[in-house]
């Protein structure tokens, strides 16, 4: 089966049409984007392209709920038209429920008007919470996997 | 929702790079100024093509809009365009309307479709006439500077919804 995006002409569009190589801040409670075209990250929102530097440095993420320990959760980064970035907390499941199958992490939803551009997924470690905003993205309890996207993948996270 | 996974992509046209349209150097241009240093890439039906930055793009001969109106213009690219070093670029003129009456709400600014399934959108820019009058191709963006505004715009692909105010 073929998708034939010539067959009407595209409009609007929101994704993301940089890798952003999303990373640890210098400030380790933040977060900051290093893309390996060296300047920044181009991005659409309703068909309108945006650009933010790289050279913006560090970024405050959204100060979320803390996640409890033993859990796991992806945590959304959008920007939006004014090259603001926020992170949305998706919903935490037991690692044990994750990694037996049961308990699949989904993907969170990004707020309307801002695109996706990436994710992280934190795994915390038994008597180790984790809060967004508040703790580092390289808490010695907690593991973390970075995600840069051109858009939020069709499948959940399954074991 | 539109799912790029259930069937495999082809053709397309869109941009993919950011390309910081502006007023050309020279009177009744255009330049491209891309964030990323380099350039645009972007791609009609599915082939790529990669157009670098360059300065005082000619623009396209078109009908005079009045003083007082408001009007929104397409920027097109080609698969000729990096080789046409005269123009390089075209220039669509959307349906003009009395600035009090997008203003006010009686009518948005609809995007213009481009001249040719063969265009890529690359981005458009929005005169607001102010006790001037403007000819695409003739008067200087300078001159509507100084008297009304010019917006510019960098786009994946035309927007959906038009500008409403």
């Amino acid at each position: 089966m073929t998708m034939n995006m010539s067959s009407e002409m595209p409009r609007g569009g929101t994704l993301c049409l940089s890798h952003p190589e999303l990373t640890i801040g210098g400030t380790a409670s933040k977060i900051k984007t290093a893309a390996p075209n060296g300047l920044g990250v181009d991005y659409a929102i309703n068909g309108y392209i945006y650009n933010v530097l790289d050279t913006v440095g560090d970024r405050t993420v959204t100060a979320a709920a803390v996640q409890a320990e033993l859990t796991s959760c992806i945590y959304l980064v959008t920007l939006n038209t004014a090259g603001t970035l926020a992170t949305v907390k998706g919903t935490a499941v037991l690692t044990a429920d994750h990694t037996a199958g049961k308990k699949s992490l989904q993907w969170p939803q990004p707020a309307a008007n801002t695109c996706p551009i990436g994710a992280i997924k934190v795994v915390t470690a038994a008597d180790n919470d984790f809060t967004a905003g508040t703790d580092d993205w390289d808490d010695a309890g907690s593991a973390f996997t970075w995600y840069d996207f051109m858009a939020i993948p069709t499948e959940p996270i399954t074991a | 929702m539109y799912n790029l996974d259930s069937e495999m992509v082809r053709g397309g046209t869109v941009c993919l790079s950011k390309a910081g349209l502006a007023e050309g150097t020279n009177a009744n241009t255009l330049k491209t100024a891309a964030p990323n240093g380099a350039g645009i890439d972007y791609c009609i039906d599915g082939i790529m093509y990669h157009f670098t930055d360059r300065d005082n793009l000619v623009m396209t001969a078109l009908a005079i809009q009045p003083d007082a109106y408001s009007c929104l213009y397409l920027v097109t690219m080609n698969a000729t365009s990096l080789a046409d070093t005269v123009n390089g670029l075209t220039i669509v003129k959307g349906t003009q309307r009395l600035t009090a009456d997008v203003i006010s709400g009686r009518y948005p600014l609809h995007w213009p479709q481009p001249s040719a399934v063969t265009e890529c959108p690359i981005g458009g820019f929005r005169i607001d006439t102010d006790g001037v009058t403007f000819t695409c191709g003739t008067t200087d963006l300078a001159a509507v500077v100084a008297a009304g505004t010019v917006t510019y715009y960098d786009l994946f692909a035309v927007p959906t919804a038009p500008i409403t105010s």
